[in-house]
């Protein structure tokens, strides 16, 4: 990968990154009850995907050393790292907090990204951070989703093209899940994730799973919903399942995907030219549920997904 | 509290006062707060599995009072459990909550997790460097060991809480200590003579230990001790922290 196209790219230029990144197959994203599946079964897996923040410690802006790295957790990642490819997918950058951004977390994903060399990496469209009563920042406790107003698109925009100046391989933002719905807003999701990846030359993470739990939380079609959606941005894309809480079906990643995921997938598949990658997530919590034949059940359909159209 | 008292809080538009004002009345509101719930007791119930069963019908009051008294988190799993447990011992200390198993179950997962999250490599790389470099310093509980104390028979208070058998009453109560050793692959639990216990617990707490030079020696040679000062990269990071520079970079 050319990483000084990346580090001053235009958007048409990293655009063109998108159709020249490598498409790898189906990989699963690494939760803590995985790495005896991983040494069993690792011949199912293209890829590995990996959340950084779970690899580190953060001990907050002001600690002299702020990231402490967890070694028996690197040592595992390090032993997946000499087999296949690692992607990341960051939890932390609440790039949707209005006034806040948290520079320093941007370069410690450069830090990983430098060590395990992904050729893309993720975040959500959403936010964690909140200032708190003290003035000093705290976490929400959960996604929030942002308005798709032109202002948020103008605030998210900026920050994605600092992430792309910071971390050389492309980015890839991924849509939220949501439980409320937010009024007047001046955009539909679909119109602001295509606005978004167009205007930063970033790519699509589409999480599936997302999708129809949005569509069946808040009453739409949801192949209307990818129908409206730019394929053409969508470099990967999430399969997972959920349950109800409290009134709503959420994106709990409790177990197998359900039927209408496999559908979107499969519609979705279909119609993304420049698609890299399927991955399966699913909670740790949730292992015994699934076991290992379960989880090998969801990475050969993924399979068949991607083998049918690639 | 009423929802203008709230909002008046912010500087907000016309448009963020309608809209938070007509989701806060939504369904979806209700799951919100429960992913908020799910989210806060994930770590303490992922690394505080025994305190939490021990905890029993408690938990869920204690937890939501500890969300009310801690709500700036930051939702680091190591932070929150330490605040958690700070929390619990307040509760203990001023009889707020009695519960007779839980700081000996508390201390002892507090301990794991801290073994379970240190940098081995690093500390074996570092006593090797100092192996022998400084016979007359001040003694240390060696880095890879902690010392539990326990007022119930710990094996069995142990073995119940694996079987997710709440301890009883019965067990056997008197001063024990369990010493914890993750220099090896494995982590090694074992019980302790008690007076070796309270003199290594005296040699943590910083208090008078009464060691002759001799017993100090053999305790070094066994590797339960180490002669310091040891300080290694990122410890007690807590002493410098600085005024934060929240600004935001963006504008």
């Amino acid at each position: 990968m050319d990483e000084p196209i990346i580090r001053h790219g235009s958007p048409t230029v990293l655009t063109d990154l998108l159709a020249r990144l490598p498409p790898l197959g189906v990989g699963i994203l690494y939760n803590d009850a995985l790495p005896d599946f991983l040494r069993s079964d690792l011949g199912l897996l293209d890829y590995v995907e990996v959340i950084p923040d779970m690899f580190q410690m953060d001990r907050g802006p002001t600690a002299p050393q702020r990231y402490l790295e967890l070694e028996s957790w690197v040592e595992i990642l390090n032993w997946l790292a000499e087999r296949r490819p690692i992607i990341g997918h960051n939890i932390g950058m609440s790039i949707g907090s209005a006034g806040r951004f948290d520079y320093d977390y941007i370069e410690q994903i450069g830090h990983w990204r430098q060590r395990y060399r992904w050729p893309w990496h993720s975040d959500h469209l959403s936010f964690i951070t909140v200032p708190g009563e003290q003035g000093n920042d705290h976490n929400a406790g959960l996604a929030v989703p942002v308005p798709y107003d032109e202002d948020v698109l103008e605030l998210i925009a900026a920050r994605i093209a600092h992430v792309q100046r910071t971390v050389p391989s492309a980015f890839l933002i991924e849509n939220n899940v949501y439980y409320i719905d937010i009024p007047e807003q001046e955009m539909t999701e679909a119109q602001f994730l295509n606005r978004l990846t167009a205007r930063t030359g970033c790519g699509l993470l589409l999480d599936v799973h997302n999708v129809y739990a949005n569509a069946r939380n808040h009453g739409f079609d949801p192949h209307h919903f990818v129908d409206e959606i730019d394929l053409s941005r969508v470099v990967e894309v999430h399969v997972a399942g959920g349950n109800d809480l409290a009134g709503m079906y959420t994106d709990s990643h409790a177990g197998p995907c359900p039927e209408p995921v496999w559908q979107l997938l499969d519609q979705v598949v279909a119609h993304a030219p420049n698609l890299c990658g399927i991955t399966f997530e699913f909670h740790d919590s949730y292992y015994p549920l699934l076991k290992e034949e379960g989880i090998r059940a969801q990475l050969r359909r993924a399979r068949a997904a991607w083998d049918r159209y690639r | 509290m009423e929802p203008e008292v709230v909002l008046d809080r912010y500087h907000l538009t016309p448009r963020e006062r309608r809209r938070l004002q007509a989701v806060v009345g939504q369904r979806g509101m209700a799951t919100n707060c429960s992913l908020y719930r799910v989210n806060r007791i994930t770590p303490i119930y992922t690394l505080l599995p025994y305190t939490c069963f021990v905890l029993g019908d408690d938990l869920a009051r204690e937890a939501e009072l500890f969300w009310d008294s801690f709500a700036d988190t930051d939702l680091q799993f190591q932070k929150e459990v330490g605040c958690f447990a700070a929390f619990l011992h307040e509760r203990v200390r001023t009889k707020q909550l009695t519960n007779p198993f839980l700081m000996e179950v508390l201390g002892f997962e507090l301990a794991v997790n801290e073994l379970k999250y240190l940098p081995r490599r690093q500390i074996a790389e570092e006593l090797c460097r100092r192996e022998h470099s400084n016979p007359s310093g001040p003694l240390q509980l060696h880095p890879l060991i902690r010392i539990v104390p326990f007022r119930h028979e710990p094996a069995q208070m142990l073995h119940a809480l694996a079987q997710m058998v709440l301890p009883s009453f019965d067990f056997p109560t008197n001063d024990y200590f369990l010493l914890l050793d993750a220099a090896g692959e494995e982590l090694d639990v074992k019980r302790i003579d008690p007076s070796v216990g309270r003199v290594l617990q005296a040699i943590v707490s910083g208090a008078d230990h009464n060691l002759a030079p001799d017993d100090a020696d053999a305790l070094v040679q066994s590797g339960l001790l180490v002669r310091g000062p040891l300080r290694l990269a990122g410890e007690h990071a807590q002493d410098k922290v600085g005024i934060r520079d929240a600004r935001d970079r963006t504008h």
